[in-house]
């Protein structure tokens, strides 16, 4: 068996026994995703994202949120209560807010994975709150990059290219996600 | 999959509400399909009426757990206001999880919390509330008609949380609020005596406070009771979850089926119980005619209730 392969399937189990153990307790954890405004492509695009988690994805739920974009997607990243835990920006907004000066910044933000080109050319990134559990970042990110995930965005005809993204995040200095990371790892990316 | 609109942000009762019977419901509906929650804050729940209205799909994959007070802002603002674009009497009502009466809570630092006493003064109560839109604004010049009290209404405090510091800050002595939310965050100030209801705002009384007057008991005269009786309908429409207008009538009744049937699970009773949240269940056909009877409220009534509230 590819070497590759048999990493991602290892990462897709691993990530799974740890969701299911995260889930046992009570009901299945919940995750907010913040997309954008109701007539916006990334709207359009958290619900087919949410739809596929849905479909494939067990141990936790992805429910979604409508908001203002994305500087409202960092903001909510951020919040202690009532925010969300993953969310869509453009790469600029996300470093413009990890580099901004006083009450603007924004620290508490992390990346997943880069999803692709927005019509302007610009990166778009898949962000997640600082505080989401490793075990939540890397069954995300092993889903979403796995053949399963992608077939299943293509099959709900997503505007979607998901990619690592490491590489865009270290350039714009944003720390991946500890589960993120270990989830690239295990899949040999 | 199923799909729960909620019209605020997560973290509230909505949510938590909406949370648990996804979690029960999904066995009793046909296929079982996942349920997930899809916020959608904005202008106190108008955004999500209105996206409920003309753009969620009616294929039977939709529900939404709207405003309380959908019913009552449109018909209230119906003829004053282009923004509201939907009909709640076209929505079709699955059930109801729990009525969300309003009570109207004293503070200790007033000295009398006795309704006939404070008849007649003038600012001595004070309420803190949102805005002149609010259903606190609301229920604030709905208790000062119906008891004849001239209740001062600062606005600006946006939460229960603002609102409950205004009070122990000396602020406000006032601040009508769900009796639900009252019991499950403000359960210590109940017992100390330091809140305590004088009044409902609802249909009826509750089985909790048998010795509290609705608003429309303590209105007096007939025109009164039928402005009261208006506000109130909010309350029974309670946390109420609906489909969209031209929904399959079969899928209407698949999901109302399912939303029987989940109320009655011992094991959702159970959560509930658990996480200390209240229950007063309804059928959807007993909330659609609720609604249909808030739309139906007469021209007089509503022009009598907006001269009440001060509205232009």
């Amino acid at each position: 068996m590819d070497k590759r392969i048999l990493k991602t399937f290892m990462a897709l189990a691993v990530a799974g026994v740890l969701t299911t153990m995260s889930a046992a307790p009570a009901a299945a954890a919940e995750l907010v995703l913040g997309t954008g405004g109701i007539e916006s492509a990334y709207f359009a695009l958290g619900n087919k994202l949410v739809k596929a988690f849905a479909l494939d994805v067990t141990g936790f739920q992805v429910n979604s949120q409508a908001t203002k974009g994305d500087k409202d997607n960092i903001k909510l990243l951020g919040k202690k209560r009532r925010g969300a835990q993953l969310g869509f920006a453009t790469l600029g907004a996300a470093k413009a807010a990890w580099n901004a000066k006083g009450k603007k910044q924004n620290r508490k933000i992390a990346g997943l994975i880069s999803i692709g080109q927005n019509k302007d050319g610009k990166t778009v990134v898949l962000l997640a709150s600082k505080k989401l559990k490793d075990a939540h970042a890397e069954a995300i990110v092993s889903y979403l990059l796995s053949d399963k995930g992608k077939k299943r965005m293509a099959k709900l005809r997503a505007r979607w290219n998901a990619q690592s993204g490491a590489a865009a995040f270290k350039a714009a200095g944003i720390p991946q996600h500890p589960g993120a990371k270990s989830a690239l790892k295990a899949m040999g990316m | 999959m199923v799909t729960i609109l909620i019209a605020f942000r997560p973290g509230g009762g909505y949510h938590l509400y909406s949370s648990i019977l996804s979690e029960f419901m999904r066995k009793y509906v046909p296929g079982k399909p996942s349920i997930v929650l899809q916020f959608m804050p904005g202008a106190g729940g108008l955004k999500a009426a209105n996206y409920f209205a003309h753009v969620a799909p009616k294929d039977g994959s939709y529900m939404a757990l709207l405003s309380q007070t959908a019913a009552l802002f449109q018909r209230l603002n119906r003829g004053y206001s282009k923004v509201i674009r939907y009909d709640a009497s076209k929505f079709r009502y699955v059930g109801r999880l729990v009525t969300m009466d309003a009570a109207h809570m004293f503070y200790k630092s007033l000295e009398t919390r006795d309704l006939k006493q404070l008849k007649g003064t003038n600012g001595t109560v004070i309420a803190c509330t949102a805005g002149k839109a609010s259903q606190g604004y609301i229920n604030a010049r709905a208790l000062a008609a119906a008891s004849g009290i001239n209740i001062k209404i600062l606005t600006g405090y946006q939460g229960s949380r603002a609102q409950n510091l205004a009070m122990q800050q000396g602020e406000c002595n006032y601040q009508p609020g769900a009796w639900n939310s009252w019991k499950a965050r403000c359960g210590a100030w109940l017992k100390q005596g330091l809140i305590q209801p004088v009044a409902l705002t609802a249909p009826q009384r509750h089985p909790d406070l048998p010795n509290v007057p609705t608003i429309v008991e303590l209105a007096k005269t007939p025109e009164m009771r039928k402005i009261m009786s208006f506000i109130a309908g909010y309350a029974a429409v309670g946390r109420a979850y609906s489909m969209p207008p031209g929904v399959r009538a079969d899928r209407l009744e698949a999901m109302r089926a399912a939303f029987d049937k989940t109320v009655k699970d011992p094991a959702f009773l159970k959560s509930t119980k658990k996480r200390n949240m209240l229950l007063d269940t309804a059928p959807g056909t007993e909330i659609q005619r609720v609604v249909n009877g808030i739309i139906a409220t007469p021209d007089d009534v509503v022009a009598a209730t907006r001269k009440m509230l001060g509205y232009k």
